[in-house]
């Protein structure tokens, strides 16, 4: 029984799940991290929703009993309250209730909630700051209405010239993605992987101003059919440059290229950290600077829960030079959402921000860390502006960024 | 879903009752917006929904005893809810009301006390952090780490409700009943008044690991009360040494078509347990612990198919391997006396190859019996048990049997006997095997009506079944409390008498236990 594979994929609409909504038991064990690797009272709570507003609306299975509500005949429900539009778009899709309920019980709540999401697009409209995305993208290509002409501006600072993949033959295309393009503090990302791909010589290219939003940001917000439609013109855009490997900066890309294009792509897609790590497997990154600071790792749920990527960044992180690396008590399948998915970070921003900084006290207080360190850009601007809101000391890093610096003389 | 006018609630003193809630203990923590009430309005269980008026969140005793004081103003009925997994519909406002949520910031370990081994806890505090705190401590250095004699339900069940609401612990053979290890309570009363209990009466920082108080135990009158007098908002419990070593070994009847198939393992668990030298002993089925395999990867049906419908699990400890094979030796051979015999454990090898699912790490995990089954299973589950004398259990067991033919069968043909469970299942004996817990289980599936309403009937028929036979229920169920008015005599008029002066308007969580005339 493939559990994991499930997780954010062929979701059906909100009908099909009202038996399932019937089967939760209210056992809670979505809720916390894995009972057998708690330690102490705190951090135990794991629904980034739940943590933050406390209802059980919030968690899974107050949703659950929402959809029994919503798919009784006739509902028992009408009228969409607020709160009730907030336990919906506050789920960030971190897939940790799912992990443990397909695995113990066959469920798959995350994915009933994302059609959840769906429905209440259907029945009540989208959320305007979803919809200001949605449009962006259409309009845009990318999520944050910045023009496609300054795409690639990104790549201005580099010292070498990148190669054109929808001109030239590549073999190996870097899908920087969107945040690593337009965001300032996470451009950093998109130069430092361009950068190691480039010393140990590998030849790649972009798809600069052709590159184009993969629709995560729509599909978890819900509005599936905009994504399906962007989604087609992604693949035969994709497919007709006759790359062999996809490599993405941003876990978002990969987890919805891997899962939400799976089988429609002619080539395989590799997340940078997981590419990286099979550079340093061959012996091909050498690093020679020590880097002298202690720090943590946050798993992404994107490449985490849903890419089963657990490995890889450990191996890199304790392959750095003067790298003490301390763990965080939530971790790998167990991780805590950094609370900025599923458009809960265009929407609710307030809970992005308490959910972010309960983690960087997690990266302080049990793993004795200031630097936080992840590779996916959605993750690091949310917990980069939870730490610099903070004026503790606390930084964001992504591994990238300290392979790069790690490697130079 | 079924509504219930209270006369006491109407909009207007909702509406003030959430102005007044939201002073009290911050408009965050505070709703009666309608999405938040419907997830309090059900369990798992066949006991109705209801939806409760108002759900608040406290987080400390003090904002509790805010809302008691404000609710009566209000005259507005109060219903307390931690996790919300129970077996009994126990967390279902009847009357509507304000819920009041336990479990979200009530959530520390208050103390920790390794002179006197116990730990005090909220509501909040879940069983994974209970034994986890419990095996970081040793009481004596070099001696023996401490566990916590943990109720058999989930690691993310609350500890206090489950030692409140008299849940069967992993270690009850040797240790007692759950309730037997709570030492002190601080209870709000349902004036907001704060009451403590135990040897916390006369000294907050008492944690003398004796349970009782000064005088006579008042606290009893609390236990398993499901806040009909009141609210525990802490706890100290006791903890117990952890035996070096255990081992678990499983016992069957050869035939399993032996018409005295039940007797026999009876007869071996009388036996056993009147040695003193077992753990726990606890007769399950091949078909629950199949449900409650922990991995995915095994195919629980063929697992069920597998193993024997009765399943007797002997489990003992000691400080060396020659002392457990010692036991275990004793053991055996009084199996072989009772007509059953060992199961070589490599038999569960394929089935449970992350290790037999009643070994401790995976008690503490998935429990060794109701998580397990209620995660493993197709739907929901129900549940019944009572304490009968061990020599009535053949006989009560048959009478199950025969309600699971006639209401089961009929609405499940196509589900395995053996993965349903439902059938009966014997929690460790007290002490000395003296009593023994009886379970009726039923797995059924919620999102069916008609499962739903024979299975409706079968527990109702069931319940009857063990009243019948002078058997006091172990929890209040659905329109079948333990307190079986007709059977009570005295012990109904004094607790009547004591609910009135404790409760005169019949606010705190009204109709759970009918301990009034006007119970529903």
């Amino acid at each position: 029984m493939d559990y994991k594979a499930k997780l954010g994929r062929n979701i059906k609409s909100l009908m099909e799940y009202r038996n399932d909504a019937w089967k939760c038991v209210r056992c809670g064990l979505c809720r916390m991290g894995d009972p057998e690797d708690v330690d102490g009272q705190d951090f135990i709570d794991n629904c980034p929703a739940g943590t933050t507003y406390g209802f059980e609306l919030f968690y899974s299975a107050g949703k659950w009993d929402l959809i029994k509500c919503l798919t009784a005949e006739p509902p028992e429900i009408d009228e969409p309250t607020e709160l009730m539009k907030k336990a919906i778009f506050t789920c960030t899709g971190c897939g940790r209730c799912q992990e443990v309920c397909n695995y113990m019980k066959g469920l798959e709540p995350m994915n009933a909630f994302q059609a959840l999401k769906a429905y209440a697009i259907e029945k009540w409209g989208i959320k305007k700051e979803h919809n200001n995305l949605v449009q962006s993208i259409l309009n845009y290509d990318n999520p944050w209405m910045a023009p496609r002409r300054t795409r690639a501006h990104w790549a201005r600072k580099l010292d070498f010239k990148l190669k054109d993949a929808t001109k030239e033959d590549v073999d190996i295309l870097f899908f920087p993605g969107c945040n690593a393009s337009y965001v300032p503090e996470i451009v950093p990302t998109a130069r430092a992987t361009a950068n190691i791909m480039r010393s140990v010589g590998i030849d790649f290219g972009i798809l600069g101003e052709k590159e184009r939003c993969c629709g995560s940001t729509a599909f978890r917000c819900g509005a599936f059919e905009m994504f399906e439609k962007y989604k087609k013109q992604n693949i035969e855009q994709l497919n007709s440059l006759g790359i062999k490997t996809m490599v993405t900066a941003c876990a978002g890309c990969h987890s919805t290229f891997s899962h939400n294009y799976a089988g429609d792509l002619d080539f395989e897609v590799v997340h940078v950290i997981e590419y990286v790590a099979r550079l340093i497997d061959e012996g091909k990154i050498e690093f020679k600077n020590n880097l002298d600071m202690t720090l943590t790792y946050h798993d992404p749920c994107h490449i985490g829960r849903y890419g089963d990527i657990y490995e890889a960044p450990r191996k890199v992180l304790k392959a750095l030079p003067g790298v003490t690396f301390n763990e965080m008590k939530r971790i790998k399948q167990s991780s805590m959402c950094c609370g900025s998915g599923g458009g809960v970070k265009t929407a609710y921003p307030e809970m992005a921000l308490s959910v972010a900084s309960n983690r960087l006290d997690e990266a302080k207080e049990a793993a004795g860390a200031s630097t936080v360190v992840s590779c996916c850009p959605f993750c690091e601007i949310n917990l980069g502006e939870a730490a610099k809101a903070r004026q503790d000391g606390t930084k964001v890093v992504d591994i990238m960024e300290l392979v790069e610096q790690a490697m130079k003389g | 879903m079924t509504e219930i006018e209270n006369p006491g609630i109407n909009t207007e003193n909702i509406e003030e009752a959430v102005k007044y809630l939201g002073e009290a203990i911050g408009e965050k923590w505070v709703s009666n917006d309608h999405a938040v009430l419907s997830s309090y309005s059900r369990d798992f269980t066949i006991t109705p929904g209801n939806w409760p008026n108002i759900v608040v969140i406290p987080g400390s005793t003090e904002d509790v005893q805010k809302i008691f004081r404000i609710a009566y103003r209000h005259k507005i009925p109060v219903v307390p809810i931690s996790s919300g997994f129970n077996h009994g519909g126990m967390c279902i406002p009847r009357k509507g009301g304000i819920m009041i949520d336990l479990i979200k910031r009530m959530d520390r370990v208050l103390d920790f006390d390794d002179e006197t081994m116990t730990i005090t806890i909220q509501p909040g505090v879940r069983n994974a952090v209970v034994a986890e705190l419990a095996e970081q401590h040793e009481s004596i250095p070099g001696v023996r780490k401490i566990i916590a004699g943990l109720p058999l339900t989930m690691g993310s069940g609350s500890t206090l409700s489950n030692y409140f609401c008299r849940g069967g612990a992993s270690t009850m053979l040797k240790h007692g009943n759950t309730p037997e290890s709570i030492v002190s309570m601080t209870m709000v009363l349902p004036d907001g008044e704060v009451l403590k209990t135990g040897p916390s009466a006369m000294n907050e920082k008492s944690y003398l690991p004796v349970v009782s108080g000064p005088g006579p135990n008042i606290a009893g009158m609390f236990i398993n009360s499901s806040g009909c007098f009141g609210i525990c908002t802490e706890m100290t419990i006791k903890l117990f040494p952890e035996p070096k070593l255990e081992e678990i070994q499983v016992f069957q009847v050869e035939d399993e078509d032996d018409p005295l198939i039940v007797e026999k393992i009876v007869d071996l668990i009388y036996r056993v347990t009147r040695l003193d030298i077992c753990d726990f002993v606890y007769k399950t089925h091949g078909g629950a612990l199949a449900n409650g395999n922990p991995d995915p990867e095994v195919n629980r049906e063929d697992s069920a198919e597998i193993m024997s419908e009765q399943i007797l699990l002997i489990g003992v400890s000691g400080d060396d391997e020659e002392e457990i094979r010692i036991k275990m030796d004793i053991v055996t051979k009084m199996a072989e006396e009772a007509g059953c015999f060992k199961v070589m454990l490599e038999v569960f090898d394929e089935i449970f190859p992350d290790g037999f699912p009643f070994r401790r790490e995976a008690r503490m995990r998935f429990s060794a019996y109701v998580g397990g089954q209620a995660l493993g299973g197709k739907g929901s589950f129900q549940w019944l048990a009572g304490n009968p004398k061990l020599e009535l259990i053949p006989e009560l067991s048959r009478g199950y049997e025969q309600l699971l033919e006639k209401y089961w069968k009929p609405t499940d043909p196509e589900y395995p006997r053996k993965r349903t469970m439902a059938g009966t299942a014997i929690q460790g004996p007290y002490p000395f095997g003296r009593c023994g817990t009886l379970e009726f289980d039923y797995w059924w599936d919620p999102s069916n009506v008609e499962t739903v309403k024979k299975g409706t009937q079968m527990i109702k028929k069931a319940a009857n079944h063990l009243i019948a036979h002078r058997v006091p229920l172990w929890r209040n169920m659905y329109d079948h409390g333990e307190l079986h008015i007709p059977l009570l005599g005295t012990y109904f008029d004094l607790l009547k008498k004591t609910k009135t002066e404790f409760d005169p308007d019949n606010l705190m969580h009204p109709d759970q236990i009918p301990c009034t005339d006007d119970y529903i």
